[in-house]
């Protein structure tokens, strides 16, 4: 049974105070490109009601996965480049290992990968079945059951799990079923491709004896170290949460990624994980809500929140 | 040209096995030192027998390496997947591209391990091969698969073997130590899970292979696919030395007849016949589905169920309508 879709981006300065916001913000930016008028704005007032609404927009993720309490959560999440490299790099993986180690440490603030270890306990047997009737369906799912990362292996796995399993999820006690989709080398998988992966996602989940929550993590637009490395493109972010979330038509988003363009680049392909927890939602007719949406030119990235129940 | 030629071809060890006492030495190692209750068909396996399928195998060898040097490809694609060589538990892919310039591998023919070793298919004490890699093309057809026609194949710019591997898989250097002795026809190299469940459809593997020769039909070179490993085999398992012949035959039969899309109903259920070696069958799936797509029939070389190989050991080949008319006007 599938009760709870969520979607959540993942920067880093979801996960720090306000003085490590600076730093992360210089970190990231790449050198020629002019920062965007819209950063002048964000004063000091305005930096501290964007972490208020943070934190409440992960107390509303947190708290919805309490009152359902599933009995595994399936992460979608991207390798951020720790665990792929040019070595084998898949386009959809499913994580089958009992634990999934590594640090949640951020290294543009200096943090040391010993002081922020991070065990996010998991499922190889729900994990097993849902590869299983996974691949039954057509999508061609590599399996990772232990870790071996190539990329950057001091950190031992993608942010997109450690972040978010060092913090909000940290203390629910819900085992995670990680699976990644490749947003970060090309080629990478069609809107469609991960559409229609969520939608088999969904159908497989709700069919299981299981409670079962999905979460995508990722996005919104943000492109650091890249070529719109500070823009943030809301017009994009509003249309993707408002057909993905608001309206229930992810399909709507079919073709967004079948085009070069600067702006579905870097961290913006992160977005295929939201399409892919959309498409679930929607194959169990699960009615979405926008949690919040942050443009934060300071954290470079479109904070989006959301959640749809059953 | 697009795809013109195609080749379906078993790669067992023992097909490189060159006497009675090798043959012999490995159906030991495989099947009696793990106390597998053997097939009657064992004892018609004498001498005279072994000789004679040493020699089919090394006619059928030839023969393709014939009809190969005749089409004499541009780019010959390779199918075929992997046996704990290239990747361990940490990735395993179902579809992966290769996309270095060039790797090594192994010649098969190996000496057989001595009395009291364990078995491991045996590569030859000679120098590796270089096999190229047409890393352009290859990206071309990759990423026209991954987003056109979504298929979720990963890929690899290194060859890192992550378990007992060098190189690239037996798969790949057994059929090129003799389909490229004396050429280096630049590859694409396609690894598929035939091996490590759960693994891809037959349906999909013969989509695979039919979109990939609509991807390529307006190439301007001339493309052969091979895809190597198969047929019924479960070497050191629970069934070795026990060949599902009538699956084999069958199997044949649609591709002789272009009907290899009649072959999706293989892998459908979970059986000991469809497991261990015989997983590897969907490389020839993938070829037939290439093929048929060029309008192709198989010419079914031979098949031998070799009880003492623990392998129905196959030899096929395909040309297109327009590629015989070239050969007969030769």
């Amino acid at each position: 049974m599938l009760s709870l879709v969520l979607a959540t981006s993942n920067a880093p300065s979801l996960y720090r105070d306000k003085r490590d916001w600076l730093r992360l913000y210089e970190s990231q930016l790449t050198e020629g490109i002019p920062a965007p008028r819209e950063l002048a704005a964000e004063t000091d007032e305005v930096l501290d009601d964007h972490l208020t609404r943070i934190k409440h927009a992960q107390a509303a993720l947190q708290e919805r996965l309490g009152s359902v309490r599933p009995d595994a959560l399936v992460v979608i999440g991207y390798d951020d480049g720790v665990m792929f490299n040019r070595v084998q790099v898949p386009q959809f993986c499913t994580y089958t290992g009992a634990e999934m180690t590594g640090s949640s440490a951020i290294a543009a603030l200096g943090e040391a990968v010993e002081d922020h270890k991070v065990t996010l306990k998991c499922n190889p047997e729900m994990a097993w079945e849902i590869h299983r009737e996974l691949i039954d369906r057509e999508f061609d799912m590599s399996y990772m059951s232990v870790q071996n990362p190539q990329g950057r292996p001091e950190w031992g796995a993608s942010s997109a799990f450690l972040y978010p399993g060092a913090s909000f999820l940290d203390g629910l006690d819900i085992p995670l079923i990680p699976v990644l989709i490749n947003c970060r080398v090309d080629p990478m998988p069609s809107g469609g491709r991960c559409l229609d992966f969520g939608t088999a996602l969904g159908q497989i989940l709700d069919g299981l004896p299981q409670k079962f929550a999905v979460m995508a993590v990722g996005g919104l637009s943000h492109d650091p170290n890249g070529a719109r490395a500070g823009w943030v493109d809301e017009r994009l972010d509003r249309f993707v949460m408002d057909r993905a979330v608001r309206r229930g038509n992810a399909q709507r988003l079919r073709q967004m990624f079948d085009l070069e363009s600067d702006a579905i680049q870097g961290g913006t392909g992160q977005i295929r994980t939201w399409l892919a927890a959309a498409a679930a939602a929607e194959s169990v007719k699960a009615r979405g809500q926008i949690i919040d949406y942050i443009p934060s030119y300071r954290a470079i990235t479109g904070l989006g929140f959301a959640a749809w129940t059953v | 040209m697009p795809i013109g030629f195609g080749i379906g071809v078993s790669h067992g060890p023992g097909m490189y096995l060159k006497t009675e006492s090798d043959w012999n030495r490995a159906w030991e190692l495989l099947s009696l030192d793990r106390g597998v209750p053997q097939p009657a068909s064992v004892e018609l396996e004498d001498g005279p027998k072994l000789r004679e399928y040493i020699s089919r195998i090394d006619a059928g060898h030839a023969e393709l390496k014939r009809q190969f040097d005749l089409y004499d490809p541009d780019i010959c694609i390779i199918i075929g997947g992997d046996q704990n060589e290239m990747f361990d538990r940490s990735n395993v892919p179902q579809l992966m591209f290769f996309l270095g310039e060039r790797e090594k591998a192994e010649y098969p023919g190996g000496p057989m391990p001595a009395k009291g070793q364990p078995y491991s298919p045996r590569m030859s004490n000679l120098p590796p091969m270089d096999i190229d890699i047409d890393v352009e093309f290859s990206k071309w057809l990759l990423d026209k698969l991954v987003k056109q026609e979504g298929f979720d194949i990963a890929f690899s710019y290194e060859a890192k073997p992550l378990a007992r591997g060098h190189g690239l898989s037996h798969a790949f250097g057994n059929p090129a130590s003799y389909l490229f002795e004396g050429n280096n026809t630049p590859t694409v190299i396609i690894y598929e899970n035939t091996f490590d469940a759960p693994s891809l459809s037959a349906k999909r593997c013969y989509d695979l292979g039919a979109a990939i020769a609509r991807l390529t039909r307006h190439d301007p070179r001339k493309i052969a696919i091979v895809g190597s490993g198969g047929l019924n085999h479960d070497p050191g398992g629970k069934r070795s030395g026990w060949i599902d012949e009538p699956m084999d035959r069958w199997f044949l039969e649609q591709l002789a007849q272009g009907n290899g899309r009649a072959t999706q109903a293989l892998y459908t259920f979970d059986s000991d016949t469809m497991v261990a070696g015989t997983g590897e069958t969907r490389a020839w799936i993938t070829t037939a589905g290439a093929m048929e797509e060029m309008g192709s029939r198989a010419t079914i070389l031979d098949y031998m169920p070799v009880a003492k190989g623990v392998t129905g050991l196959g030899l096929a080949y395909w040309l297109t309508d327009q590629q015989e008319h070239a050969v007969a006007a030769e």
